[in-house]
């Protein structure tokens, strides 16, 4: 080997991962639970009830054409949300909640994160929030909450989907998949971005081009991680179902969240809730 | 069966964290990736354990999970953790660590694959779902790119 591979390898070395074995375990045991009883209520639960009500047991009917008609619903409603002007001296302003699941040794606890962020056009604007046990708050200058050019994003259906086909299609993952990312990033994008937050056209196609997409669910009406009803949409890769889910009056994100396809259950540490936004005038103000 | 998970999670999870930490640059997600894949792949260790490569597998799932979900996202928004600055501990040179998170990102995937996991070109280029003519090309690119970079540094600091 030679000088430059063995510098690499010791640089990196001092780095070790602090979960130790018992967390993991204690974590794997919880969803090993969660499976079972998930296995056991829908026995129950079939045995108790017989009929019409069975199906709505079931998990969802994740029928590709019913997702499609779903999205191009949203596409409609998006396209008919009045256009918003976020002026040079205004700010996005926007709220994320999000939950996650740790534990130390047998002891397992939930973590939550609360970030709120105030985005001028120009890119400078303020963040603070929470995460586990730390609160933070920054000042970011002009152009610091852009680290990507969204004014590139086209709001023409063909070209948008041209363009997440090419975003998509560097991430080494399913296309099909990754465009359902790359338009999930985008919408969740148009909840904070003065960019995007300003384009309901945009919005209606990202909804436009999610309805073309082989693979995507319609998971139906359920709530978000803090308890609003919404309406989801899901694409399933590697056992695990990324959940989108959406106000069917408004077409807005509600919330995203990663569900288990064995157990049902939704995956600790991985939902999120975009709780609020809106325009206002100062990087302390509220909507 | 739990013996041959411990096993497997003591020898790897350090090679692990560095790939992942490489390929995603940030130390916080990479924890959190790392943490996650080994979770799920004890869960279903009676499967993963039949897997032609578990630590591939492990990876791959590590990776997978950084690149999706609210964390992906907050990251890419913000650019960095906030406040506190999250980082490993000083690394034994951080020019090195610096000079390799520079790379492009396939670069940076296929030095955390065949140096720090060690995995063969065959293995890599599997994870990557690449020809291993790639994997070869990108290390080789890399690995210039890297002793330039390294050797100029070095030319630098020599006194005058």
């Amino acid at each position: 080997m030679n000088l430059v591979e063995e510098r690499i390898k010791q640089s990196f070395s001092p780095i070790e991962l602090s979960t130790d074995l018992a967390s993991i375990r204690a974590l794997a045991r919880r969803r090993r639970y969660v499976r079972a009883v998930s296995f056991t209520t829908s026995i129950v639960a079939l045995a108790l009830v017989v009929g019409i009500v069975v199906p709505a047991l079931l998990p969802a009917g994740h029928e590709p054409s019913a997702a499609a008609d779903t999205l191009r619903q949203l596409s409609e409603v998006a396209a008919k949300q009045p256009a918003v002007t976020v002026g040079p001296d205004q700010y996005v302003y926007s709220k994320i909640q999000a939950r996650w699941e740790t534990c130390e040794g047998n002891d397992c606890v939930l973590q939550q994160a609360v970030q709120e962020l105030w985005i001028a056009p120009d890119g400078s604007g303020r963040m603070a929030g929470s995460r586990g046990s730390n609160s933070y708050s920054e000042v970011l200058g002009r152009g610091e909450f852009n680290s990507d050019d969204l004014t590139k994003v086209p709001t023409d259906v063909d070209a948008l989907r041209s363009f997440i086909r090419e975003r998509a299609s560097k991430a080494d993952q399913p296309l099909d998949y990754e465009m359902f990312v790359v338009v999930g990033d985008l919408l969740r994008e148009s909840f904070s971005s003065p960019v995007l937050y300003e384009s309901p056209q945009l919005r209606s196609a990202l909804f436009e081009v999610a309805s073309t997409l082989p693979g995507v669910e319609l998971i139906g009406d359920t709530t978000d991680g803090i308890g609003r009803p919404g309406i989801a949409v899901g694409y399933t890769e590697g056992g695990i179902r990324h959940e989108l889910i959406f106000d069917p009056d408004t077409s807005a994100i509600l919330g995203d969240r990663d569900v288990s396809v064995r157990s049902g259950g939704t995956v600790p540490g991985s939902w999120s809730a975009y709780v609020e936004s809106g325009v206002v005038s100062s990087t302390n103000a509220h909507p | 069966m739990e013996d041959g998970f411990a096993r497997f999670y003591e020898t790897n999870k350090d090679r692990v964290l560095r790939t992942v930490y490489v390929c995603t640059g940030d130390p916080h997600l990479a924890e959190d990736a790392v943490s996650e894949a080994f979770t799920r792949a004890c869960s279903r260790w009676g499967k993963v354990s039949r897997h032609p490569s578990p630590v591939a597998w492990v990876t791959k799932t590590a990776v997978n999970y950084a690149r999706s979900s609210w964390r992906r996202w907050t990251r890419n928004r913000t650019g960095d953790v906030p406040e506190g600055h999250y980082t490993f501990d000083d690394p034994l040179d951080r020019s090195v660590v610096e000079a390799v998170l520079a790379l492009p990102e396939r670069q940076r995937q296929v030095i955390g694959l065949r140096l720090l996991l060690d995995l063969s070109t065959e293995q890599a280029a599997e994870v990557l779902g690449v020809a291993p003519g790639t994997i070869t090309a990108h290390l080789h690119r890399a690995l210039w790119s890297l002793r330039t970079r390294l050797v100029t540094e070095v030319s630098a600091d020599e006194p005058c």
